[in-house]
């Protein structure tokens, strides 16, 4: 998993919970890298569990919700670093559904050994997309908050149903359906 | 949270913090070295390619220029950026010498398509068989065809293009001569009014057929590839003329030329001139077979109706009412009929003389003629000359006389044979003659005669004049004729009086006028003029005809007469006044004498002797007569004078009265032998003739018993009277000397010679006459007539 998701991941932990919250996932979880990350680095997604998981314990928030909440704060990480990506699309929809043929091609392009989830995109008609999530790491709630966030960005109304394909989470299918403009 | 926690808390965090950057670090410069590497290895491949590049460059060049076709490149502008020696020579420029952009080589009309070919050639990389105009440096057109390709950078951005040019100017030259050729061939076939048609002796159908052969025949150019020009040959030619094809194909002839019939496509027959002619060449199995096919259809049509006419024609002559005998140039009879033969007595049937010789008819039948040999060489004359001579007069010996035709018959300029035809034209000669004589004679009349014929046309033109007309105007015929003869004769009097009749003239109606004209010599004539409308022979009206009578002298005499009239009438009425003075002025003074007698007698009665007493009764008896002479002048002159009255008279009453009125001896009895009529008259008048009349028979009747018969008659216009007596009688010699005045017969002692020239008078006032008739101591019976 690359480096900025855990970094980032920190970062939340830290201005949310506070540093002793995030000392205290760090030092009770088993980690190889001992919870020194570098943007640029690549980590094992297990550190990103264990961490995911203490933070659960100590907060008595489910892990989803934490993924969640992390998927939000994350976006904003997005767009200060991709914000190219956000202007070259001008609805929210379109850039949802060019995530798996446009803008993870561009990833792997920069990081080759990126391990992406895939998204099997279905436009319904103008306003609906179906979206099949599918990644072993079962973040579809981090997917989740991030395409909210998009349509914040763009500034339309949008409501996001999932339904979960399997226990584990791995696939689960989105329907995405917009409002339009706010 | 107690600080010692904290700031384990914190340097645990600090530691992580460095240790992170540290990685950080490694993997950075990992990261460059590996950069490094690189693009060390990046130039070196960089370097090994371009000494490549070089040398294959190079060697094309040298391919390219050492090439014959002319080998350019051009930038991207258009610039030519490299050529070869063939194509310095081809376009004339060398860029080593000038910047040449090769638009602008470019003949205008191909600029767009150009610009349209380096579209193509960006887009894929090639163009070929591009082909445009050019000029070359000295002028000269150029056809090119290039095969272009794109010349690219190592980044694969085209930077130039190649091509290799062909100056194919010369071939385009060919090709198009050649099509052009091709193309006045195909307008020669497919506008020629005939049909043509070209085939090959090893193959089926026709190779080439024209328009007109498709239209001929109504097949299709497709169809008549695959058709056997033999199977559309109508079936009773069909055997014949495949033995002419059969000839050609083995040799026998090259050429032939026939009429035949063919099927048009929609089963119409056809009638054609097929000339078919075998085109053979060296070294070939096959030939050519060329055919002209020609319509002739109408020809033919021609051909039968020009039979048919000539049927008629024939037919017509037979009958004809002219004799016809046509020969040939050797004199052979082509051609006679009937009537020819009839003519000239000759016993055979028209039919049977044809293909006889006619070389010494003439000298045969000469003897028909008056003037045998000049018609044996009037003939010989005419077969010499050969031209057409009309209307040879011929006299027979019976009598007839014959109208010859001489027609020579050329064909194309060439003589082959003549037409005689001979009319009969005695009748129409005869009547002919009568004709001119007739209208000699008349000629003869009309120039004769005293009477001027003068004849206008429309325009007063004179068109025709007559001696006669000459003489009375002085003017020659030359003069007159084309004159106009209103300028000629009208003097500035007579034209307003000459117009005005004319205006009131009735159109076309004849008139007769007097008029006063001018002679040529200035004179002033009188002509009585008869006109009428002058018409030709289909009733269209040409002019006038005029006679003119000249009247001058009449005129003058006619005014000498009216001169004389009014002194005679003058003469008169001087005479009757001079009479009318007399009588009364002679009368008193007799009436004087009278009385101085009868005083004389009574105062010397005693006196006078005897004799002398006697004298004085006889000059008392002549001066009563001289009176009574007198009383009568001055009766008869104022006859005249005196109005007539009209009243009506009972004629028997009138008789009785006269009976009171003269002294009537016993022994002469009176007797009105039918009643009379009542007249109107004037009574005074009536009554003076008879009494005069009957006074008269009273005086003359010498015989003891005296007899007077008075009777009437009338016809439808007048009473007739007659008085008879047995008197004396009147000899012949007198009849007409006792009207006249003062004349008076015998010895009747009171007659004054005056009574009947009363009688006369008063009935010639009323419109009658008086004659008697008379023998001498018979009697007399006067008759007097009086208008109703």
């Amino acid at each position: 998993m690359k480096g900025i998701v855990f970094t980032e991941f920190l970062e939340m932990v830290e201005d949310k919970f506070g540093l002793e919250t995030l000392d205290y996932i760090i030092t009770n979880s088993e980690l190889e890298s001992e919870g020194s990350y570098t943007a640029v680095g690549t980590y094992d997604f297990f550190e990103m569990q264990q961490l995911l998981t203490h933070l659960s314990e100590v907060s008595k928030i489910p892990v989803n919700d934490l993924i969640y909440t992390y998927g939000l704060f994350f976006f904003k990480t997005l767009t200060t670093h991709h914000s190219d990506i956000f202007n070259y699309y001008t609805s929210p929809l379109d850039l949802v559904a060019s995530i798996e043929n446009h803008i993870h091609v561009q990833v792997r392009k920069i990081y080759p050994d990126a391990e992406l989830p895939s998204f099997t995109v279905k436009k319904e008609n103008d306003h609906e997309l179906s979206l099949l999530y599918s990644s072993e790491r079962a973040m579809f709630m981090f997917a989740k908050a991030l395409m909210e966030k998009t349509f914040e960005y763009y500034k339309e109304n949008v409501e996001i149903k999932y339904e979960l394909m399997n226990e584990q989470g791995t696939q689960v299918k989105f329907l995405i359906k917009s409002y339009g403009p706010n | 949270m107690d600080l010692i926690k904290k700031v384990e808390l914190l340097e645990r965090a600090l530691k992580r913090e460095k240790n992170a950057r540290k990685k950080a670090e490694s993997i950075l410069e990992d990261k460059s070295s590996e950069l490094y590497k690189l693009s060390e290895a990046l130039k070196n491949s960089n370097q090994k390619l371009s000494k490549h590049l070089k040398q294959t460059t190079n060697q094309l060049e040298g391919v390219f220029t050492n090439i014959i076709d002319a080998y350019i490149v051009i930038g991207i502008e258009g610039y030519i950026m490299n050529m070869n020696k063939a194509a310095i020579k081809l376009l004339g420029f060398d860029n080593k010498e000038e910047n040449i952009n090769v638009f602008n080589l470019l003949k205008k009309e191909y600029r767009e398509y150009t610009k349209e070919a380096f579209k193509q050639l960006y887009k894929n990389g090639t163009f070929s068989n591009y082909k445009a105009e050019l000029i070359t440096k000295s002028g000269d057109e150029k056809v090119v065809q290039i095969n272009a390709s794109l010349i690219y950078n190592e980044d694969g951005k085209p930077i130039a293009a190649q091509g290799i040019a062909r100056d194919i100017t010369n071939e385009t030259l060919l090709k198009q001569e050649l099509q052009e050729q091709k193309r006045q061939l195909e307008i020669i076939m497919d506008n020629s009014p005939i049909g043509i048609s070209l085939s090959k002796s090893n193959a089926e159908g026709l190779t080439i057929a024209n328009k007109t052969l498709v239209k001929l025949l109504g097949y299709s150019r497709d169809e008549l590839n695959n058709l056997d020009p033999n199977l559309i040959t109508h079936p009773d030619d069909r055997e014949w003329s495949l033995k002419y094809l059969e000839a050609l194909r083995n040799g026998k002839l090259d050429h032939y030329s026939v009429e035949k019939r063919y099927i048009k496509k929609d089963g119409a027959i056809i009638w054609v001139k097929t000339s078919a002619r075998a085109v053979r060449e060296k070294n070939k199995k096959y030939y050519y077979q060329v055919a002209t096919i020609e319509d002739i259809s109408k020809e033919k049509e021609a051909l039968e109706k020009l039979k048919e006419s000539q049927n008629r024609l024939a037919a017509l002559i037979v009958n004809l009412q002219t004799g016809i005998l046509l020969e040939d140039e050797n004199r052979n009879i082509l051609l006679t009929n009937e009537r020819f033969c009839k003519m000239f007595g000759i016993n055979a049937l028209p039919k049977s003389m044809i293909g006889q010789n006619c070389s010494n008819s003439a000298e045969e039948s000469k003897k028909f003629f008056k003037n045998p040999d000049g018609f044996v060489k009037r003939i010989e004359k005419l077969l010499e000359e050969k031209n057409t001579a009309l209307n040879d007069q011929l006299y027979l010996e019976d009598g007839r006389i014959f109208e010859r035709n001489y027609i020579p018959i050329y064909l194309e300029n060439e003589y082959k044979g003549h037409l005689w035809s001979y009319t009969d034209v005695t009748i129409q000669k005869k009547y002919k003659e009568s004709l001119k004589a007739q209208k000699e004679k008349y000629s003869s009349i009309i120039a004769n005669m005293n009477l001027g014929l003068l004849e206008n046309d429309l325009d007063d033109i004179i068109v025709f004049c007559n001696q006669s007309f000459c003489e009375m105007s002085g003017y020659k015929k030359e003069e007159l004729i084309g004159k106009k003869a209103t300028d000629l004769f009208l003097t500035s009097k007579s034209e307003k009086f000459y117009y005005d009749r004319i205006e009131n003239r009735k159109k076309d109606k004849g008139d007769s006028y007097e008029l006063s004209v001018k002679n040529k010599a200035g004179k002033i004539k009188h002509w009585l003029i008869s006109t009428a409308p002058n018409y030709d022979v289909k009733g269209k009206k040409i002019g006038s005809i005029g006679i003119h009578l000249d009247i001058s002298e009449n005129k003058v005499l006619e005014k000498q007469k009216e001169q004389l009239l009014v002194s005679l009438e003058k003469q008169n009425e001087q005479l009757n006044e001079y009479a009318h003075i007399v009588s009364h002025d002679l009368k008193s003074p007799l009436r004087n004498i009278s009385a101085l007698l009868s005083w004389t007698k009574e105062d010397f009665q005693d006196k006078l002797g005897k004799d002398s007493l006697a004298n004085l009764d006889l000059m008392q008896n002549k001066v009563e007569k001289m009176d009574l002479l007198i009383g009568n002048i001055l009766k008869y002159s104022s006859i005249d004078n005196d109005i007539l009255i009209e009243e009506t008279i009972d004629l028997n009453e009138l008789i009785n009265a006269i009976k009171d009125l003269i002294y009537i001896p016993d022994y002469i009895s009176i007797s009105v032998k039918n009643e009379l009529p009542h007249i109107k008259a004037d009574k005074t008048r009536i009554q003076q003739v008879f009494q005069n009349l009957i006074g008269n028979a009273v005086n003359y009747i010498d015989k003891e018993k005296g007899l007077i018969e008075i009777d009437y008659s009338e016809n439808k216009t007048h009473y007739i009277f007659s008085i008879k007596d047995n008197g004396i009688g009147i000899a012949e010699e007198h009849h007409e000397k006792i009207f006249k005045i003062f004349n008076s017969l015998g010895s009747y002692e009171k007659s004054t010679g005056i009574g009947l020239s009363i009688v006369k008078k008063v009935v010639q006032l009323y419109k009658g006459k008086v004659w008697l008739e008379s023998e001498l101591t018979k009697g007399t019976t006067f008759y007097f007539s009086i208008k109703k």
